[in-house]
């Protein structure tokens, strides 16, 4: 469920770096009051095991696939909220730089759909239905129930931010069956082997799983609804945002009563003054100024990709075909050039 | 997600090169903003990108790293992207013409966009990681005011994961040699998963106890002394420069139109 940086456009992008890094900022306040200093080699540890954990693949019952566990609701149970919403970033960002994952601008992204809903929206389900005494089985029944609903808002998010970003094409609706659809069946394989393991700890080391619930003398991590309900809003916001873009391309809209109105789909726009300017502005930096290129293209009238009225840049033209091959030409050529002029000397790769 | 290769990417960050001597700190900036440079373009674009290849190569090049290690990581994150790339073509029909009577859908142009872009994305990642160490690149990270809290979780991570990966490899090891059946259900996999987390949390006590022997005072010091070169602010500055003229100057197009006068 990785998010990729092919997927993303700047702005969402950067908007979720924004917001995970206020979370990693909030989580390393948290953990510095909750002065616990035994978790700091604990988290390092788990976070290790993580990545050891995916290498034991499952058979997944009733398909020929194999699976493995993703970890991050164990964590949670076993570090707390603070502690494991930190260690699952730094797994993320270890992900994304070895094994490609995601990538560097989606880091943002992929912090919040895959730590921040643990962590934030699954630590109050998991103290609402554990609470202080754990028994086995509400133990099984958060780990089960947590991953379902966490991997589903993950799901939803993934969607929102690649339908914001306006890169794919993929229709919203289908999209959104698509991966809520695919998550479920992850979800609920990811509780079970999360409860077994869970479980089997509980009997072996129960203080490993008291620990995160009650820390010795100090009050655990509480029950707050703050970031669940900023979660929501940031979940809202988005799907707004979405929505007014479908509202904005359909006529029935604000658009229809200003056509009713002024007998146009636009208002008659000031010619000076600031609006002006800041119309002139947006047209001169918007990569694609206000055309209905789907609707209003006709291939009989189209020349070339490269004349107006075509969603396509001249980039795609045959020029712009040969212009890429020339490039790419001089790139591999430049390459080669290095690749003669950097000598023998030295040595990459250790020994 | 397979352990095949971490560690010998992990290696080649430890190389000695023009690319490895420059800061990590002006790597890491210089990355970001080549990877936002490369995915603001509009989704059509294709021209336009290839001037980015420069960087990747150049990288490859001077840092003596191998094509074949970076081909392999953008292979390895390609599916994810093609598999939503994919429907780019099924829903966006607009005709276009690319010359006359070769008609093709727009779609087809923002699929091969999405590639590009992720193609190039991956290799910016891996090409940083490749010309720096990882305890180079976490150093970066602080310098650039990362929560110390994340830093020292990425160096415990980083210094314990090898450790724990040949763990789960003896794991599973064991297991496929005392077993006829390649299958593993999922009652096995979890008493396997709890076996390993078991010994992960003696290791934690282990740990634990060995950092306060050598008196741990609840942060790591993971900074290395670095210095910052004129010529790590000439390499900062020449991709910026480079990102920030290719992302608004299209050579390609402008070449094309040189040869194909129409």
């Amino acid at each position: 469920m990785h998010m990729a940086d092919a997927l993303l456009s700047p702005s969402v992008g950067l908007c979720f770096m924004a917001l995970s890094g206020g979370a990693l900022v909030y989580s390393a306040r948290k953990l510095r009051e909750e002065d616990d200093e035994r978790k700091t080699a604990l988290m390092g540890v788990l976070g290790a095991f993580v990545f050891a954990a995916q290498m034991i693949n499952f058979t997944i019952p009733g398909t020929g696939s194999s699976g493995h566990l993703v970890g991050g609701v164990l964590l949670i149970m076993l570090l707390g909220p603070y502690a494991a919403f930190i260690t699952l970033t730094s797994v993320l960002i270890v992900q994304a730089l070895f094994f490609a994952d995601g990538g560097i601008l989606a880091l943002g992204c992929n912090v919040w759909n895959m730590a921040f809903y643990p962590a934030f929206v699954g630590w109050p389900i998991y103290r609402l239905l554990v609470s202080k005494n754990p028994s086995r089985l509400r133990i099984s029944l958060a780990a089960v129930v947590i991953p379902v609903i966490t991997l589903q808002m993950g799901a939803l998010t993934v969607v929102l931010q690649t339908a914001l970003s306006g890169r794919s094409e993929l229709p919203f609706d289908k999209f959104i069956l698509l991966m809520s659809g695919i998550h479920l069946p992850i979800g609920l394989i990811e509780g079970l082997v999360t409860a077994a393991v869970i479980n089997f700890v509980f009997q072996i080391r129960p203080e490993a799983v008291q620990a995160a619930l009650a820390p010795e003398g100090k009050p655990a991590p509480k029950l707050s609804l703050r970031p669940l309900l900023f979660a929501l809003a940031v979940i809202t916001l988005l799907a707004a945002g979405i929505l007014s873009r479908f509202a904005s391309s359909n006529p029935d809209g604000l658009e229809w009563s200003v056509n009713k109105v002024y007998g146009s789909g636009e208002l008659p726009a000031p010619e000076k003054g600031i609006i002006a300017r800041i119309a002139k502005l947006q047209e001169k930096t918007a990569f694609l100024p206000d055309y209905d290129f789907k609707s209003g293209m006709n291939p009989k009238q189209e020349k070339s990709g490269a004349e107006a009225g075509s969603p396509v840049s001249a980039g795609t033209s045959l020029s712009g075909i040969v212009g890429s091959l020339i490039v790419l030409g001089m790139v591999g050529l430049a390459g080669l050039v290095m690749f003669k002029l950097r000598g023998k000397g030295a040595r990459a790769q250790k020994t | 997600m397979s352990g095949f290769s971490i560690d010998v990417l992990d290696s080649f960050g430890y190389g000695d090169s023009l690319m490895h001597r420059i800061d990590p700190r002006a790597k890491v900036l210089a990355t970001f903003g080549f990877v936002v440079a490369v995915v603001s373009f509009n989704k059509y674009e294709l021209s336009g990108l290839m001037p980015f290849f420069l960087l990747p190569m150049a990288t490859v090049a001077l840092g003596f790293l191998p094509i074949r290690l970076v081909l392999n990581r953008v292979l390895a994150a390609l599916p994810f992207i093609v598999l939503i790339g994919i429907f780019n073509p099924v829903f966006d029909r607009a005709p276009v013409m690319l010359w006359d009577g070769f008609q093709i859908r727009a779609g087809w142009i923002s699929f091969a966009s999405i590639l590009l872009r992720g193609i190039l994305c991956v290799s910016a990642a891996v090409t940083l990681i490749g010309t720096t160490s990882f305890p180079r690149f976490i150093a970066a990270l602080q310098a650039l005011k990362v929560p110390d809290a994340l830093a020292t979780q990425l160096m415990l991570i980083y210094r314990y994961l090898f450790l724990l990966i040949g763990q789960a490899r003896a794991t599973r090891r064991a297991r496929s040699l005392r077993s006829a059946s390649d299958k593993t259900p999922l009652g096995l996999a979890s008493s396997m998963l709890v076996a390993l987390l078991n010994r992960t949390l003696d290791l934690a006590q282990a740990v634990w106890m060995a950092m306060k022997a050598r008196g741990f005072d609840t942060r790591l010091k993971v900074t290395r002394p670095m210095n910052w070169r004129p010529a790590d602010s000439f390499y900062l500055a020449l991709v910026a420069a480079g990102s920030v003229l290719f992302r608004f100057w299209p050579l390609g197009e402008w070449l094309g139109r040189m040869i194909v006068t129409k």
